[in-house]
């Protein structure tokens, strides 16, 4: 039977958008919250420790908010794999995400009301 | 205090998931400024365009483009969270291949079926669309046209299209997609309480003491919800949880109960709980004597294939599958008693303590228990028994319509319940549960549609498989695809999708946002606008229908379905499609267009487009000169509203996050069936299964049958597919987005390290798998998310590059119809 070129081969067939680089100059501030069993959490600064751009800004007995830098939303995705394979991390949500150029943050803010 | 706007992110950040995680805050985060007032956007809510859980994201528009999404920390369902394909929804709408304009396969400047796809203008497409339909029409007539829909449509949509085709043009040929995955949920629902969709609600997470999941990797497709069971269980250690599969996935990291069972066996855990129940003298008798009754069913009922399969011909009840009787209690305990826990154990592989623990969750008195099921029990060629089963094992111990008593079935699609089911888009339904077999049914449409009686036909008409073998066997000609990718998605491509799409004899139209693998198999593909570029309803598993607004234009000429749907009925007369005596006994609805008769009938045009949110766009309402979804809501709402689907008045969805039905003066209800949570239940009743007329449920006794196809010497092993948590389905919007492409760029055949050593493979080897159907190419992981038992294999189905659905098997439920995907026989050989 024929096949069209598109059922055979699906791959050269994928999206360009998914093929393109994202060439921009972006940073990315995103806050991550991840879940995990109470003696998971040694593990999980273990592995922080060793990756730039994570840290974790507060944390409770089973969960903790890993605070998130990095030069692309791709390596939002790879931080979130390598958190999620650490032995006791059930789960890692994203919460809050802000991506501007790299000049722009490290403008002064103007003087806002401490809350 | 001075601080740069880095300082000022980073500490918003933190304090928004400390909020949202319930976490104090670290000293010198307590600057919490939100963006609108330093940015400029301008942010608006919207339920994700992805899975039935129901999200709500706040979504933030620039010079009309979306620029940013977050969770929306005022929603129920999500509370501030949001999972990867939410985090990146706002690039579903920019792949650099979307559509924007129609495209027509022509040659020598006129369609032709061999022709080259050619930019045309909407008039040309529907012109050309007009004219095939009414050539079948007119040849053949109603029983030739017909549709596939979608969970995804929005409400609107799919009551457009269901009144289009049912009452239109005379077809009860439309179905969704929703048949491949929550067609036995509904018939389960049906069979047991006479009324479709859960009982409960997500509230049952936080109040339950127990979570079962029967065939659901909720980790990887209900992030959001598993955050909450997670959330539940560690912050809870008195909380267990089960995980039941046919072999080990993500959920199973929270399992305290990890069950891996043979293929197909989960019916004989089920009737082994329920043995248990009885025997250890834990049956609820008072909630059982009050509330239930009990049923035999039809056995041997066939695999849903075509009628001549050997398979079919020698099963005894194929014809009437949903056939049974009468029995009482004794009965159904005699029924269950061979299924004990050494039967049990034997015949699911699953160790004798992992079983024991599990019935014990559902027999002890002491503990509630929260039941989750999706694929696993749903693409079954028993899943509407394996549906029936679960409601026994709740049923028999009262276990259900209290917070933290539920069986719950989840769904994938964001709207397989607010459209596909409540909207009635199957081939056999009207809305608000009815059905096209009942006169009276029909009748109440027809007085609510403003048309006359004897329009809607009594037979059912085709449903998604059956779709499918009628195109190829050219009896179905002419055929409208929506929202999905149905070429990729419908099993058995080489064998009937395909051959059928392309067979001269038929018409085929795809509307889509992006040149899927369904798309590039039509003659004509309309470009569709996709979920913020019009007004959408949607409605999720636990009964909440959330609307959002048009927040940006579609590119190009992209157009929504809905107005798709609209402008297309323009073309054709009542006269071309309505019977002669028909029109001869109401003279006022002849010579009137389609549209006339649907749309301009008093009821959906009675909106003025003054009442739309000012701030807002509606392309369809200026399109047509009255606000449509209103209309369209309005009407629809009316099938249900006292009915006990009741729907809250059109405008008080755009304010609220959702509002769980029935929503009865002004309040929503979590629980149903159960007296002082649900309106409907009288005082004193205690619980009420109205759906059944005698206001109780069905128990009911069924038996383990074996699946369609088991491994054999020649093609060993079991073949499951599925999704993961990057990609949604098949992929079509997933895959446009660079970070989630990226993730998982490729489909694996995830195997057994042993099974791959005795055939010779190592990691990463292309392989091929083999069917008696077809055959893919793929490579072999035997690491990573998935842990293989022997003698299965798992294929995600994603990836139109690798087209798993050449190799698995069209066997459906023969009571639900919808396709098994779980179950066939393939071997792996090298390439």
């Amino acid at each position: 039977m024929h096949v069209p070129p598109s059922l055979r081969h699906g791959r050269d067939n994928a999206p360009p958008a998914a093929k393109r680089n994202a060439m921009n100059h972006e940073q990315h501030i995103s806050s991550l919250l991840v879940l995990h069993r109470p003696d998971a959490l040694s593990r999980l600064q273990a592995l922080v420790d060793t990756r730039p751009g994570l840290s974790i800004a507060t944390h409770a007995e089973s969960r903790c908010v890993v605070l998130c830098e990095t030069d692309s939303q791709r390596a939002i995705v790879e931080h979130v794999e390598a958190m999620e394979a650490v032995p006791g991390v059930i789960n890692v949500s994203l919460i809050y995400h802000h991506a501007e150029p790299r000049d722009e943050l490290d403008a002064p803010l103007n003087p806002i009301a401490s809350t | 205090m001075h601080m740069t706007r880095r300082e000022f992110i980073r500490n918003t950040a933190v304090a928004v998931a400390a909020n949202v995680a319930g976490i104090a805050l670290p000293a010198g985060a307590t600057n919490v400024l939100l963006e609108g007032d330093l940015t400029q956007l301008k942010w608006s809510k919207a339920p994700c365009r992805f899975c039935g859980t129901g999200c709500s994201v706040n979504v933030a528009v620039k010079n009309g483009q979306v620029v940013a999404t977050h969770g929306d920390q005022l929603a129920e369902v999500n509370r501030g969270l949001n999972c990867i394909k939410g985090y990146f929804l706002s690039k579903i709408m920019y792949g650099a291949d979307r559509l924007t304009a129609p495209m027509l396969r022509k040659k020598d400047g006129a369609y032709a079926k061999d022709g080259e796809f050619t930019e045309v203008s909407w008039d040309e497409a529907f012109d050309v669309m007009a004219a095939q339909f009414k050539r079948v029409l007119k040849e053949k007539g109603p029983e030739a046209v017909g549709m596939f829909g979608s969970g995804q449509w929005t409400v609107w949509e799919g009551y457009a299209a269901n009144k289009l085709f049912k009452a239109g043009l005379r077809s009860n040929n439309i179905d969704p997609n929703a048949r491949h995955c929550m067609a036995s949920a509904v018939m389960g629902f049906m069979r047991t309480f006479g009324m479709d969709e859960p009982m409960g609600c997500y509230d049952d997470i936080e109040a339950t003491d127990a979570f079962v999941l029967w065939g659901s990797n909720m980790a990887e497709m209900h992030p959001i919800l598993w955050t909450r069971v997670t959330d539940r269980r560690l912050s809870n250690p008195h909380v267990k949880v089960a995980v039941l599969s046919t072999f080990e996935h993500r959920s199973f990291e929270l399992a305290d109960i990890p069950i891996v069972f043979t293929p197909q066996t989960d019916l004989v855990i089920l009737n082994y709980i329920a043995n248990h129940i009885i025997q250890s003298g834990k049956v609820n008798k008072d909630f059982v004597d009050r509330h239930t009754t009990f049923k035999q069913g039809v056995t041997d009922i066939g695999y849903g294939l075509r009628p001549d399969n050997p398979l079919e011909l020698k099963a005894r009840n194929a014809k009437d599958p949903n056939a049974g009787e009468a029995i009482d209690f004794a009965r159904f305990a005699a029924f269950v008693a061979p299924y004990t826990l050494e039967k049990a154990v034997a015949m699911t592989g699953v160790e004798k303590g992992w079983l024991q623990q599990l019935a014990e969750l559902y027999a002890d008195p002491g503990t509630k228990v929260v039941s989750f099921w999706t694929m696993g029990f749903n693409q079954h060629t028993r899943g509407v028994w394996a549906n029936n089963m679960v409601y026994n094992i709740h049923l028999l111990t009262g276990k259900i319509a209290t917070p933290g008593n539920s069986p719950f079935s989840l769904t994938g699609q964001p709207s397989a319940c607010g459209t596909a089911r409540e909207v009635g888009t199957f081939s056999h339904r009207l809305p608000a549960d009815m059905v096209v077999n009942n006169p009276e049914h029909r009748r109440h449409a027809e007085d609510i549609w403003a048309i006359p009686h004897g329009i809607i036909q009594p037979k059912p008409g085709f449903h998604a498989v059956e779709q499918n073998r009628k195109l190829r066997d050219g009896v179905l000609n002419a055929y409208w695809v929506q929202v999905n990718n149905n070429m990729q998605a419908g099993a058995n491509l080489m064998q009937e999708t395909y051959p059928g799409y392309r067979d001269p004899r038929n018409f085929i139209v795809v509307s889509d946002a992006y040149p899927t693998v369904t798309a590039q198999a039509a003659d004509l593909i309309l470009p569709a606008a996709m979920w913020v570029e019009k007004e959408g309803a949607y409605g999720n598993a636990e009964r909440r229908t959330q609307f959002w607004h048009q927040l940006v234009k579609a590119p190009g000429q992209a157009k929504s379905d809905l107005w798709q749907l609209m402008e297309f009925s323009k073309r054709f007369t009542t006269d071309e499609c309505w019977p002669a005596d028909i029109l001869a006994a109401h003279p006022s609805f002849k010579g009137k267009t389609l549209f006339d008769v649907l749309f301009r009938n008093g009821k959906v045009d009675q909106f003025p487009t003054s009442q739309i949110e000012a701030g807002y766009d509606n392309d369809e309402s200026a399109a047509f000169g009255f606000y449509v979804q209103k209309g369209l809501f309005e009407e629809y709402a009316s099938f249900g509203r006292g009915h006990g689907h009741d729907l809250a008045p059109f405008d008080a969805y755009h304010q609220a996050r959702g509002l769980r039905w029935p929503v009865v003066d002004g309040k929503e209800t979590r629980w149903r069936y159960r007296e002082g949570s649900d309106p409907y239940v009288k005082a004193g009743t205690g619980f009420q299964f109205y759906g059944n007329p005698d206001g109780r449920a069905v128990i009911w006794a069924l038996p383990y049958e074996p699946p369609a196809e088991m491994p054999d010497a020649e093609y060993d092993l079991w073949l499951s597919t599925g999704r993961i948590l990057e990609h949604w389905h098949s992929g079509s919007m997933t895959m446009r987005v660079p970070e989630l492409y990226r993730a998982f760029p490729e489909a694996v055949v995830f195997m057994n390290p042993d099974d791959a050593k005795a055939r010779g493979f190592k990691r990463g080897d292309q392989v091929k798998l083999v069917s008696r159907r077809g055959e893919m190419r793929s490579r072999v992981e035997t690491r990573g998310r998935n842990r293989m038992p022997r003698g299965v294999v798992f294929v995600p189905w994603f990836d139109a590059g690798q087209l798993i659905n050449k190799v698995t098997l069209d066997a459906t439920d023969p009571i639900s119809k919808q396709t098994d995907y779980k179950k066939c026989a393939v071997k792996v050989v090298a390439v």
